[in-house]
């Protein structure tokens, strides 16, 4: 215990975070989002994922006061057009007088190529922080504002070194740029003026890493073994001719069908031991002034909420997409535990201004989560 | 009478414990810690989504600040005085007026599109200089012969020969440019042109024809776009139109997306066409060859169209379709018109025998000379 100045009072407070979101009044939500992006040709989804983080914000308690949400529709929307204007629209014009003076064949084809997936990488790494900053900075609790600091474009610049690493190595730089995501998106995130903080290495992810990787060469050279064993019959003695014909068609995508299905199910089954390891490690290495936070997320469940979310946004053609985030939040939120108190007199407001505009790019990447 | 509640001031993160009574114009706040201030109901926000028992209010006058009510009576006595926080948040009007203007702009764009950007690539094409047009056209033509292979065998040579003859007859000195002819094996009867004046005609096309005038027809037709530069209208077009899908969907990956056989599937508007009629009907009177073929192939591919179509239907939902040349040159009673209206004197055919017979086996193996293996093969005239 730490020995208190004579007066003052100890000013700790257990924080206890709860989510009472409720599907039904979600399923409302996510209907009329849905007729409204058919009416609109899709602009809305600006409003519609306002409106959807409006609704888990405020489902949000923590201590029984609910989180505030301070976004607006028409943010996104300036933002994606900025975004499209000043980076997608000169892009895709060097893009495409690139490719009508030179031939593919040719150096400079190549070389432009590989530049524009290294610009394409590196807006990526930008767009997850900007869209976390502009995510965190609308976020409010007892009046005061989240935020995230730190320059987006040195998170991106190490972000692209780390994928290019995690490339030449087969992946296996996976567990470390994981690591750098969460400690860089963690420790630069405030309430207040005070810091999250993140304690946690890249060691602790390696052996579930291996096993996934293990187990995901063996499912896949399973899966490819089936299939060739199923695709081989058809296509023999067939000339080119015959497989354009419909009855060809009609037995050959069935089975692509079968090994997509197989392959997505066996990244969840084989991939969720890794995730359910990296939010353990997340969850674990947080703290927040006197707070720590500890994580009962099983494999199990991890896989039950995927596969679920899954069902729901494919049956019902994404619609229910709304209802899977929510569920996604909810589950996160029901399984992490803040141990420990704050010092609620300590955390002021930061006067640092906030960003104007939307996650203009983490639309454009498809990004956007909730 | 004032009420307990709690009011954060924006700046920490504590409660302060304050009274609230309701005046006339505003709410006022007084507490221990506290300068007494007034809230005016005009401006007060709502800050809950109703998940609480608390109602959380703030007042513009001081952005950051909320005061969380939770007493009934308070919550009462707020209702009646400001009774618009307790609008519901998406109220169906507001959604609706967002929904009805977002529609509007988007049906005003669409229909602004639909008119306006054909207009602005017949426009625009003035501005591609031909070195570009040409790399286009030549990774077109790739990209075309590498999907469907042309004939190009040594058997083909003949037929080849034939027909960059019968261009270089049609053309004339209208041509600026070389322009090369494919026959290439896709599996629908059709004839397109891609920028930089590439000619591809398909091996089903040729099968269909019953005489070179009607192969004539088709070239001097396509020969038409070409020196109208219709193709690279259509692809500027194409590329307008990907380009606004894929910012108004947000589909960043999509935009970059071009390629032959959506070439070959795009159809000219009727006013294009109707050039590409002239110049074609033109360049048939020009070389001396009757237009009746062009006009009668047409007839002959309508009247084959209606029962081929049903036999082809019933692959059901996992049936994919290429574009044939009435599908993307829907028959005009004013083509046939302005075809049968041209009374041409001494015509000759548009191929000797055997260059005809060259061209009808081209992809067939068939070498020209030992006539007889190729049954369909006719006699001119």
């Amino acid at each position: 215990m730490d020995t208190k100045t004579a007066g003052e009072p100890d000013q700790g407070t257990a924080i206890h975070i709860a989510a009472s979101g409720r599907a039904g009044e979600m399923w409302g939500l996510a209907f009329r989002i849905f007729f409204l992006n058919i009416v609109t040709a899709t602009i809305y989804r600006f409003w519609g994922t306002t409106a959807v983080r409006r609704y888990i914000w405020s489902h949000t308690t923590i201590n029984g006061e609910p989180l505030e949400y301070r976004g607006k529709g028409s943010e996104l929307l300036f933002g994606f057009l900025i975004v499209v204007l000043f980076i997608f629209a000169p892009l895709f014009g060097a893009f495409f007088a690139i490719q009508a003076f030179f031939p593919p064949t040719s150096p400079v084809f190549g070389l432009a190529m590989l530049a524009l997936y290294l610009i394409l990488f590196f807006l990526f790494g930008l767009a997850i922080y900007r869209a976390l900053r502009y995510r965190l900075s609308r976020t409010a609790w007892r009046g005061i504002r989240f935020g995230l600091n730190g320059s987006a474009a040195t998170f991106a610049a190490k972000f692209l070194g780390l994928l290019i690493l995690n490339g030449m190595t087969l992946g296996w730089m996976t567990p470390v740029l994981d690591m750098f995501v969460m400690r860089r998106l963690s420790s630069n995130a405030v309430f207040g003026r005070t810091p999250f903080q993140f304690d946690g290495s890249a060691g602790r992810l390696y052996g579930p890493f291996a096993v996934t990787y293990i187990l995901s060469i063996i499912g896949f050279v399973a899966l490819g073994i089936v299939m060739f064993g199923i695709l081989r019959p058809l296509f023999e003695g067939l000339t080119p001719e015959d497989m354009q014909k419909p009855d060809f068609i009609l037995k050959v995508v069935p089975a692509y069908l079968i090994f997509f299905g197989g392959a997505i199910v066996l990244s969840v089954i084989v991939g969720s031991i890794y995730s359910a390891a990296r939010l353990h490690a997340w969850a674990e290495s947080m703290r927040f002034e006197r707070l720590t936070f500890t994580t009962n997320i099983t494999y199990g469940g991890l896989v039950g909420l995927i596969v679920t979310n899954a069902l729901l946004i494919v049956f019902t053609l994404g619609i229910a997409t709304p209802i899977a985030h929510m569920r996604g939040f909810k589950f996160i939120l029901a399984n992490v535990k803040a141990h420990g108190t704050v010092d609620l007199a300590k955390i002021e407001q930061a006067e640092k201004g906030t960003p104007r505009f939307g996650e203009g790019l983490a639309d454009a990447f498809d990004i956007g989560g909730i | 009478m004032p009420y307990r509640a709690r009011y954060f001031d924006g700046v920490s993160a504590v409660a302060h414990d304050v009274f609230v009574e309701f005046g006339e114009q505003a709410l006022g706040l007084r507490g221990d810690m506290l300068a007494p201030m007034e809230w005016r109901y005009r401006q007060l926000t709502r800050h809950d989504d109703g998940a609480t028992a608390e109602i959380w209010i703030g007042c513009k006058s001081s952005p950051a600040a909320r005061l969380a009510l939770s007493d009934s009576p308070a919550i009462i006595e707020l209702h009646a005085r400001a009774p618009r926080l307790f609008k519901s948040h998406g109220s169906l009007g507001g959604t609706f007026r967002l929904a009805l203007l977002l529609g509007a702009v988007t049906a005003g764009l669409a229909g602004l599109f639909y008119v306006g950007l054909p207009q602005i690539a017949e426009q625009a094409v003035a501005y591609v200089p031909a070195r570009v047009e040409a790399r286009v056209g030549e990774s077109y033509r790739l990209s075309t012969v590498s999907t469907w292979p042309a004939c190009a065998a040594r058997s083909d040579a003949q037929g080849q020969v034939a027909l960059d003859a019968l261009v270089a007859r049609l053309g004339g000195d209208d041509l600026a440019q070389p322009v090369t002819i494919d026959v290439v094996k896709m599996p629908v009867e059709n004839a397109f042109a891609l920028p930089g004046g590439h000619i591809v005609l398909t091996r089903k096309l040729i099968e269909k024809a019953e005489q070179p005038d009607e192969i004539a027809g088709v070239i001097a037709h396509e020969l038409g776009h070409v020196i109208e530069r219709h193709p690279m209208i259509g692809t500027l077009e194409n590329l307008g139109l990907n380009a606004v899908i894929g910012l108004v969907t947000g589909g960043a990956n999509n935009i970059a997306t071009s390629s032959a056989a959506t070439l070959a599937s795009l159809s000219y508007s009727r006013k294009l066409e109707a050039r590409a009629d002239a110049h074609g009907i033109a360049m048939l009177e020009r070389a001396k060859i009757s237009p009746l073929g062009f006009a009668k192939f047409f007839e002959r591919l309508e009247a084959a169209e209606s029962p081929e179509d049903e036999k082809s239907d019933k692959g059901g939902l996992m049936t994919f379709k290429l574009p044939t040349f009435l599908s993307t040159h829907p028959a005009s009673p004013e083509r046939a018109a302005l075809a049968r209206a041209t009374t041409l004197k001494n015509v000759r055919s548009a191929l000797s025998v055997q260059e005809w017979a060259a061209v009808k086996g081209m992809c067939l193996g068939y070498t020209p000379g030992r006539p007889g293996k190729n049954a369909q093969s006719q006699p001119n005239d």
